[in-house]
């Protein structure tokens, strides 16, 4: 095909609005890009003025799939910049939470979102019909996932307990018990999902590219930690404006990123090809079965990835509530501020990749915030991706075509409504 | 046996949207058994699937768009087959809404031999609490017919 022209309004299965534009003329790709024109919501304008206490209310608005994730890493920015040093139990209940979080979205995105691809059916509803198991497994694990979180911060979306120095409520050794129990019994619905996800085949594309994540020499890691790139090196997380070199672009609302390339990754496929030795051993031969080894270079297998991430964070669960049921639970109150004002940056590796909020708080309001979203950081790498791909598949027929880049851009499960935010305006005087 | 349950849904951030959450509350002044579940959904998202899973009878009561008058109530039973058939993409304000929940029932072939939608007519979905006149008048009546339809059920 030397001449394709691709103008498809809408990618679905993922949230948030975008488009994919190819125009291909004579043999020649002229134009590839992933429109983004979702309106930008402004949060970070909205946090300021705001006492430091609700920015972790406010922020977690911004997603209502990851809203633990920013919950979490809004405490971390303020918490670093008041001081705060959250106790241990503090900061296993946040982990476990985070946890149902990953499980909750992993689910949705892997089970939901791309399996009707790889199975061949428009949509879950189809595939509900045709492979009702699937289905109904999927719903079964975000119940729990969503049950999880609903036991330590209230509810999954927008949560309650969660503050700033430690927690407002708290879950009982009966509900962790629970919900250990069920965890178990969900290791069955995990194998026969691995064992899916295994027989089924992903278009085959390689493209090499930077990958970044956070990095914790104990842990595989979800929040805290310092930022590594798979070209090399390692940066505290306060030096994050070094990696993602924010820059806007004329055709979309969120801005890009880039760092040591034209584009890199962040996300399950990142954290796994830096961190893949910190995998609990369950996770490892999960990856091994699914045939995903480091460095992974296709990023279709980014949803391979969470599945792997799927199988650590359900025995990493089972392995914190037995710490926490060995602890006990102790009604703790959230620990106070050193200070009242102060500069913070909090980094995790939220469902999608890595998040960063940065607050300046002055006299216990917040003045100045920053918010940088993993989608918006794998906007120009998904464009990269297209530019490298559609010369490869020219020949296929168009809808073969089209179906190929959206996969593609369904891989990196986009979360668009939250990528957008504030674009600078100049006036001219 | 499974109870009959009373599944409210909607944003009662979204004004009229909250005529579910609001007619659930005046529901639960009444006497209406051992028999019967409340629960307030929200905005629903697909796992409202599992709640419907083993039941024989299920009531829904959400604000719909029908262009009607506001405050006018629909009263509709809904089959596995029309909702099956209908598009995937709905426009409503719950991501993948309660349709799309209902329908994902069906094909897992779960979904209740008698499903109700009670549906108010909003006169507002803006960003505000409380109901409008309108809705809020809709609710005695809203409440009785559905008691009514309780006790039809249990005959």
């Amino acid at each position: 095909m030397s001449n394709l022209q691709v103008n498809l309004h809408h990618v679905t299965r993922v949230e948030g609005h975008g488009n994919i534009v190819i125009d291909v003329k004579g043999g020649r790709l002229d134009t590839c890009r992933f429109d983004v024109v979702e309106t930008p919501r402004f949060f970070e304008a909205m946090l300021r003025g705001r006492p430091y206490q609700d920015a972790s209310h406010i922020t977690s608005r911004i997603c209502g799939i990851c809203a633990v994730g920013h919950a979490t890493t809004s405490l971390r920015a303020t918490e670093n910049a008041l001081g705060i040093v959250p106790s241990e139990q503090t900061v296993l209940l946040r982990k476990l939470n985070f946890f149902g979080e990953i499980l909750d979205s992993h689910v949705l995105h892997v089970m939901m979102l791309v399996a009707p691809d790889l199975l061949g059916v428009g949509s879950v509803i189809p595939l509900a019909r045709t492979a009702p198991t699937v289905v109904g497994r999927a719903l079964r694990m975000k119940k729990l996932a969503g049950d999880l979180c609903r036991a330590i911060c209230g509810r999954h979306t927008h949560p309650l307990s969660l503050t700033v120095g430690g927690f407002a409520h708290f879950p009982t050794l009966d509900e962790l018990s629970d919900l250990r129990a069920r965890l178990e019994a969900m290791r069955g619905d995990i194998d026969d999902t691995v064992e899916l996800l295994s027989s089924l085949t992903f278009p085959e594309f390689e493209r090499d590219t930077e990958y970044i994540a956070l990095y914790k020499p104990d842990e595989y890691a979800f929040i805290d930690g310092d930022l590594r790139s798979s070209d090399g090196g390692t940066w505290p997380a306060t030096e994050y404006r070094q990696i993602t070199n924010e820059h806007v672009v004329a055709h979309s609302s969120a801005k890009h990123t880039s760092h040591n390339r034209d584009s890199y990754m962040v996300g399950a496929l990142a954290r796994f090809n830096l961190n893949h030795e910190q995998l609990c051993p369950a996770a490892t031969l999960a990856a091994q079965a699914l045939g995903l080894k480091p460095k992974c270079t296709n990023p279709y297998f980014n949803t391979v990835a969470q599945l792997v991430e799927i199988v650590h964070a359900a025995h990493e669960s089972i392995w914190l509530i037995d710490s926490l049921l060995a602890r006990g639970i102790q009604i703790e109150e959230p620990v106070r501020p050193k200070q009242l004002s102060g500069e913070g940056v909090g980094v995790c590796e939220v469902p999608r990749g890595t998040l960063f909020h940065r607050y300046i708080i002055e006299n216990g309001s917040i003045v100045a915030a920053d918010c940088v979203i993993p989608t918006g950081q794998n906007l120009a790498n998904i464009e990269a991706d297209m530019r490298a791909l559609v010369p490869e598949i020219l020949e296929l027929p168009r809808e073969d075509i089209v179906l190929k880049l959206e996969m593609l851009v369904r891989a990196y499960d986009p979360c668009i409504s939250c990528s957008t935010h504030l674009v600078d305006v100049k006036f001219l005087e | 046996m499974t109870p009959t349950l009373i599944l409210a849904l909607g944003n009662p951030l979204r004004g009229d949207d909250g005529i579910g959450s609001a007619a659930l509350q005046a529901l639960k002044e009444r006497a209406l058994g051992p028999h019967v579940e409340l629960i307030d959904g929200g905005t629903a998202g697909l796992e409202t699937a599992l709640l419907l899973e083993g039941r024989s009878r299920v009531i829904i009561v959400d604000a719909a768009d029908f262009a009607a008058k506001p405050g006018s109530i629909l009263k509709r039973d809904l089959t596995a087959r029309e909702l099956e058939l209908r598009p995937v993409h709905s426009d409503s304000l719950h991501a993948a809404g309660l349709l799309d929940a209902l329908a994902l029932a069906a094909a897992l072939g779960t979904f209740p031999a008698r499903v109700t939608l009670y549906g108010v007519q909003p006169l507002s979905l803006d960003y505000e609490t409380g109901l409008s006149a309108e809705a809020r008048a809709a609710i005695p009546v809203l409440v009785d017919s559905i008691i009514l339809a309780l006790d039809e059920a249990t005959d």
